[in-house]
């Protein structure tokens, strides 16, 4: 299968680091304290930290399993080289369903939060058919512009949202962090089992890793945006724990979000609305890498041209925001997806590293023999 | 024909998405204080909202309702108004005593999970009916709506209240090492007058100290920077002429627990910057240690009423201070319901030094 | 059909012979056919009485031609060369040329003797026509030259000369339109210009297939590499530092006879920001006003589309103090908040229009009228709030504060949509409108090059004259987005030089 691309389709390994950390930060930020305080208290923050530290492993590993993918091709073509074409064909179908439902679930859950904090009573069609068709107007735009969205989905909000953080302090109660390591080590554990959903987001990298120019120096980028979601995760969880106390926390769904209500400024109030909206451009990059990378499967496994499939998978996902509304339904999708991919990236990457790697060995001392 | 295809799928988004419900704000009657009362077995409530025809300056008008239940009550206003009412821009609500007393839990479990509200909405009880009260600043005040939390604000940061607002609320009462507080509000004559701190024990109202004593909470809380006491240093003098003015420039306490033998102590030990300007010109008279002699009665008052104030809410078994807390935080494995067992028998030790930074520009 | 037949006949070369040209021509009543005897020569000569100038055909040529001719009696049109003080004298048998030429000014002369081939001798009339002053008045800059290109190309190729003095400035001719057939010079400096630019932008413009080209605009707008954005691909400029400078950094310019717009690229978004009256202060102030220049953008697109969005949907934004002058305000006028906006944002445009019609004396009168007077009455009549009036107005001049026109009028066209969007969904509209504009700029390319470059792909070096204008002494690299052959301007070394206290 052709690999190489023309160049003038590749983007430059540098803006990996965008890429990989807009697909990171999603709308999880905006509530994974909950589960974690819930079971760490105030060492969630370690939690935060080592998930953070198992992603870097997990980094690693995916760049030396792509090292193996034939002519620097995607996840795809390894399969394919290595399963054949009906196994491997079924092991890629397994993850376009992944991504269609990583797609799906960050659309509905961001939907969910401007209907419960901005729009109740405007249906819910309208903001997913919008998104849908920015979607289609960004990926027809080939992956640079794919690209370009995620850099702006970094830059925007980090300039804007971040800085609100600030106002927190002025509530600070530090001694919410003390004592310290007051927590045995499997709440800890368990904590850590939350939060390794939130890194989620650098496997669509699988995906995209022929479009990068000189793809094996992009790994260090990648690293230093895990860094830079680490850095953010933490300084949430930390700001929340001195913010908000244990008990309070349960009663709060988007905790990240009723801190936006602190920031007082002359002239705004209620500077949520303002972090919901921009929230958007946080939230479109993972929408769009995924259904992105859903398009490009098929294009790889059927070899269906993207520019006839992306309505035809848009218009899958439409529909099913229109069936799936309920907040059950939203709970059941997101623990769907958290499992998947977890999964996909804790279990089933390092199993196929392995098995290629001894695959290789096999081959290489096969040829030695010869 | 792709671009034939776009417009016209933008345009019928553009005339469907017209049909959103949009709450523009000339169309809406915002109500920007609320109160809740309990009697005859009804909840009351009563809404004060601006209106807006004179011009700019705001005349506060009321509305009143009632309901078998608390969750209803805002709802029910709609029947007596011509636009929709909103409370995204509500800024006090008043807790009548005896609502108070039964207790405040429904409320702030609603005021949690409601996300119109902001939270620097601002809570109060009031002695008697929140509604009296809420009359009486809507007439003494012609252009007003905001009187109350206004008031709050400002003997919140330089006065002697501590600090309150939604957030800090909803923290101290879930908080299982803390209890809430509110300001606390008294009818005196035609006015409404921030008498002192509501304290609360199970999201029920107990009792209230007065504005002296809850600059005592205020310094105890953590670092003030504002505030006057009034301290008596000496039995010269006539009526009045034995106390000084203490204005504090800069107090901040520290916390520690110990053991002393089978029993716990907290020592608290507060730093006072102050500014002493008011006092009796007998002190002004040459004396070698009068200075030193002030500041040191100046501290045992200050301890003594500090210790009185700890021993009244270890009488009333409630913690506003938030000590609970403080130990939580310096013990491992803190049980909450074996620290409250031991809390009234507790020994609280109060240390206050005062620094006397300046005397005002005469002598 | 009958129009293709057009193309097919100027396709072949014209089989006319020279008496069939003359019979052709003589239809128009300026073309002058004057035959004459002198010495024992019989000459003719023929040209458009409209294109030329009567004092080079009466005194460099007539003259000389009466003259010398009966002193020399077998000169042949070879020799011509010798006789007129004219340079540049093509003796030409082909009647396709000669056609062209005349139509161009050129004067022909024909001897009886050599029939068949005819002498052309350049007399056009280039100045007659155009305008006296070059001044800028478009690009106005206080501090600094006024002095702009003007219509004519020769006269635009020789103020460029005179600024870059270098044999590397190379123009590069052609003609461009089939019944204009207009002279279009692309310039570049050779060596610094990166050649696959100038190749790209010479193909385009010989493919270019039009008949009248009138104006470089319309030059821009075929060449364009995306014709559906309103945002301009190509940096369309009347100064003459803007031109050198750009040649200078690396890109390529293209004049054209009629126009006094020299029209650049490849160029980026920020280009469009830059002023001349940047570089003349000192960098400080140059950077603090450019930077106001971008506030002052972002406001004007975002202002309006905010009011509507709070005032419709997030009332629990708006501060306790401006709450009472704000619904004050509005509670006199009818409409929703979109209507108002729209209302006045029109108004706005059709002053603007209006004002752009009339005559200048009055147009000052009408400008001022209608901005006080229609503003104050509509208040007054409840048609819109103060409020917005102040935003609205405040919103259409920061859109005149980018200094190149065309982006002014893209700024104005694309507040209309975020007005839509924050009419129908809030701020979320905004979000969703703001998104849609950096994915279509994300999308935009120039002459094949990124149009968002240094932002997207992100070139943190070349950031040193975008946002802020760096100090001459780190200005030495050229903006490597060009792809430049030559990296650097001048030496950075002795640019920097640094040195200690009291030295």
């Amino acid at each position: 299968m052709k690999q190489t691309l023309d160049e003038r389709f590749l983007i430059s390994p540098f803006l990996v680091f965008f890429i990989v950390h807009a697909t990171q930060v999603g709308v999880g930020m905006l509530g994974f304290q909950r589960p974690l305080m819930e079971d760490a208290g105030q060492d969630a923050w370690m939690a935060v930290l080592l998930a953070g530290l198992a992603t870097h492993v997990l980094i690693w590993l995916m760049y030396r399993l792509l090292a193996y993918s034939p002519s620097g091709g995607d996840i795809v073509s390894l399969h394919k080289h290595y399963f054949g074409r009906w196994f491997g064909g079924v092991l890629s179908i397994g993850l376009l369903a992944y991504y269609a439902l990583a797609a799906f679930t960050v659309l509905q859950s961001y939907i969910e939060i401007i209907k419960v904090w901005m729009f109740p009573l405007m249906g819910a069609w309208q903001f997913s058919l919008i998104f849908l068709m920015l979607t289609y107007y960004v990926i027809s735009g080939g992956f640079r512009v794919v690209a370009g969205l995620c850099f702006w989905g970094v830059v925007i909000p980090l300039a804007t949202i971040f800085p609100m953080m600030a106002f927190a302090f002025e509530y600070a109660q530090y001694r919410n962090l003390l004592p310290v390591l007051d927590h045995s080590p499997t709440q800890i554990l368990k904590a850590v089992n939350d939060m390794a959903f939130q890194y989620l987001g650098f496997e669509v990298l699988l995906m995209y890793y022929p479009f990068l120019k000189n793809a094996p120096s992009s790994q260090k980028w990648a690293h230093a945006s895990n860094v830079l979601t680490i850095f953010l995760y933490l300084v949430v969880i930390l700001i929340s724990i001195i913010f908000y106390n244990k008990e309070q926390i349960a009663h709060i769904t988007w905790p990240t979000l009723t801190l936006a209500k602190i920031p007082e400024v002359p002239f705004i109030e209620r500077m949520e609305y303002i972090v919901i909206s921009i929230y958007v451009l946080v939230v479109f990059p993972n929408l769009v890498v995924a259904v992105w990378a859903m398009a490009r499967v098929v294009k790889q496994l059927f070899s269906i041209r993207q520019r006839r499939s992306l309505p035809v998978l848009i218009a899958c996902l439409f529909i099913g925001t229109l069936f799936f509304e309920e907040k059950s339904d939203i709970e059941r999708f997101i623990q769907w997806t958290s499992k998947s991919g977890l999964f996909l990236i804790g279990v089933y990457i390092p199993l196929l590293y392995v098995y290629v790697w001894v695959v290789e060995k096999v081959k290489k001392s096969l040829q030695q023999k010869q | 024909m792709g671009m034939k295809r776009w417009l016209a799928c933008l345009l019928g988004l553009l005339l469907l998405g017209g049909c959103a419900k949009s709450r523009p704000i000339d169309q809406i009657q915002i109500i920007q204080q609320m109160g809740y009362d309990f009697k005859d077995d009804q909840y009351i409530g009563t809404a004060v909202y601006p209106t807006f025809k004179q011009g700019p300056m705001t005349k506060p008008n009321m509305l009143t309702t009632s309901s078998p239940t608390v969750y209803d009550l805002i709802p029910r206003l709609s029947a007596k108004s011509a636009l929709p009412i909103e409370e995204g821009q509500l800024r006090l609500i008043l807790f009548g005593k005896q609502f108070a007393e039964r207790g405040i839990e429904q409320i702030t479990h609603s005021l949690a999970r409601n996300n119109k509200v902001g939270s620097h909405l601002f809570l109060g009880v009031a002695e008697g009916s929140a509604k009296e009260l809420l009359d009486i600043t809507a007439k003494t005040t012609l252009s007003d709506t905001l009187y109350l939390p206004n008031l709050i604000k400002q003997n919140e940061q330089s006065m002697n209240l501590p600090k309150t607002n939604l957030h800090l609320f909803l923290y101290r009462y879930f908080s299982p090492g803390s209890d809430p507080f509110l300001p606390y509000f008294e009818k005196k004559g035609g006015f409404v007058k921030l008498e002192g701190v509501a304290l609360f024990r199970d999201g029920r109202y107990v009792g209230h100290v007065d504005l002296r004593d809850s600059f005592l909470m205020k310094i105890l809380l953590g670092e003030t920077k504002n505030g006057v006491y009034q301290l008596k240093v000496g039995e010269r003098g006539k009526q009045g002429e034995d106390r000084v003015m203490l204005q504090n420039l800069w107090a901040k306490p520290t916390y520690k627990w110990r053991r002393d033998g089978d029993r716990h102590v907290l020592d608290v030990f507060v730093h006072i910057h102050a500014s002493v300007r008011d006092y009796p010109s007998w002190l002004d008279e040459p004396g070698a240690n009068l200075f030193t002699d002030v500041k040191k009665k100046m501290e045992k008052e200050l301890e003594q009423d500090m210790r009185r104030l700890f021993h009244y809410f270890q009488e009333k078994r409630i913690d506003p201070m938030g000590i609970g807390d403080f130990v939580r935080s310096v013990t491992r494995r803190w049980d909450r319901e074996s620290f409250y067992r031991e809390y009234p028998d507790l020994d609280i030790r109060p240390h206050v030094t005062v620094d006397i930074i300046h005397t005002g520009i005469g002598e | 059909m009958s129009f293709l037949s057009f193309f097919k006949k100027k396709k072949h070369p014209s089989q006319l012979t020279m008496p069939q040209l003359w019979e052709k021509l003589r239809r128009s009543s300026d073309f002058v056919e004057v035959s004459f005897v002198v010495g024992r020569k019989e000459l003719s000569v023929y040209y458009f009485d409209s294109l030329v100038d009567p004092k080079v055909l009466q005194e460099n040529i007539l003259c000389h031609l009466q003259n010398d001719l009966s002193r020399r009696p077998d000169v042949q049109l070879e020799d011509l060369q010798q006789i007129v003080p004219i340079q540049r004298i093509e003796v030409s048998e082909d009647p396709a040329a000669i056609e062209e030429k005349v139509l161009k000014g050129f004067v022909v002369v024909s001897f009886r003797e050599q029939p068949g081939k005819a002498a052309l001798i350049s007399a056009a009339n280039e100045n007659l026509g155009l305008r006296e002053n070059n001044d800028t008045e478009n690009e106005f800059s206080v501090v600094g030259p006024k002095v702009g290109f003007v219509e004519n190309i020769g006269t635009n190729l020789h103020l460029l000369r005179r600024q870059i003095v270098t044999p590397n400035l190379v123009f590069r001719e052609m003609m461009i339109g089939s019944v204009s057939k207009t002279k279009v010079v692309i310039a570049y400096i050779d060596g610094v210009a990166n050649p696959e630019t100038i190749r790209t932008m010479t193909q385009r413009i010989e493919a270019i297939d039009f008949d009248v080209v009138f104006d470089n605009a319309i030059i821009d707008q075929i060449i364009a590499d995306n014709s559906k954005t309103p945002f301009p691909l190509f940096l369309s400029t009347e100064r003459i530092d803007r031109a050198v400078y750009a040649l200078v950094s690396g890109q390529v310019a293209v004049f054209c006879d009629g126009s006094p717009y020299a029209i650049i690229g490849p160029s980026t978004f920020f280009d469009f920001f830059t002023s001349p009256e940047d570089y003349s202060l000192p960098w400080v102030l140059g950077s603090f006003f450019r930077l106001i220049r971008f506030f002052g953008v972002m406001f004007s697109i975002l202002a309006s589309p905010v009011y509507i969005a709070v005032l419709t949907y997030h009332y629990e934004m708006i501060p306790e103090d401006l709450l009472g002058p704000i619904i004050y305000s509005r509670s006199n006028v009818p409409f929703p908040p979109v209507l108002e906006v729209l209302f006045l944002e029109i108004t706005i445009e059709l002053l603007r229009e209006a004002g752009a019609r009339l005559p200048t004396k009055v147009a000052q009168t009408l400008g001022i009228v209608g901005g006080i007077v229609i503003g104050q009455a509509t208040v007054d009549a409840g048609l819109a709030s103060t409020i917005l009036l102040i935003v609205v107005a405040l919103a259409a001049l920061a859109s005149f504060t980018t200094p190149i026109f065309k982006m002014s009028n893209s700024i104005r066209f694309i507040r209309f949509p975020f007005i839509l969007f924050a009419a129908c969904w809030g701020g979320i509209g905004i979000a969703f409108a703001v998104c849609g504009l950096l994915i279509h700029l994300g999308r935009l390319q120039s002459l094949g090059y990124p149009y968002l470059v240094p932002f997207y792909p992100l070139r943190v070096r070349n950031f040193r004259d975008t946002f802020v204008r760096s100090p001459y002494s780190m200005t030495a690299e050229r903006p490597t987005f060009f792809r430049p052959q030559s990296r650097f301007r001048y030496d950075p070394e002795n640019a920097k030089q640094k040195r200690d206290i009291d030295e």
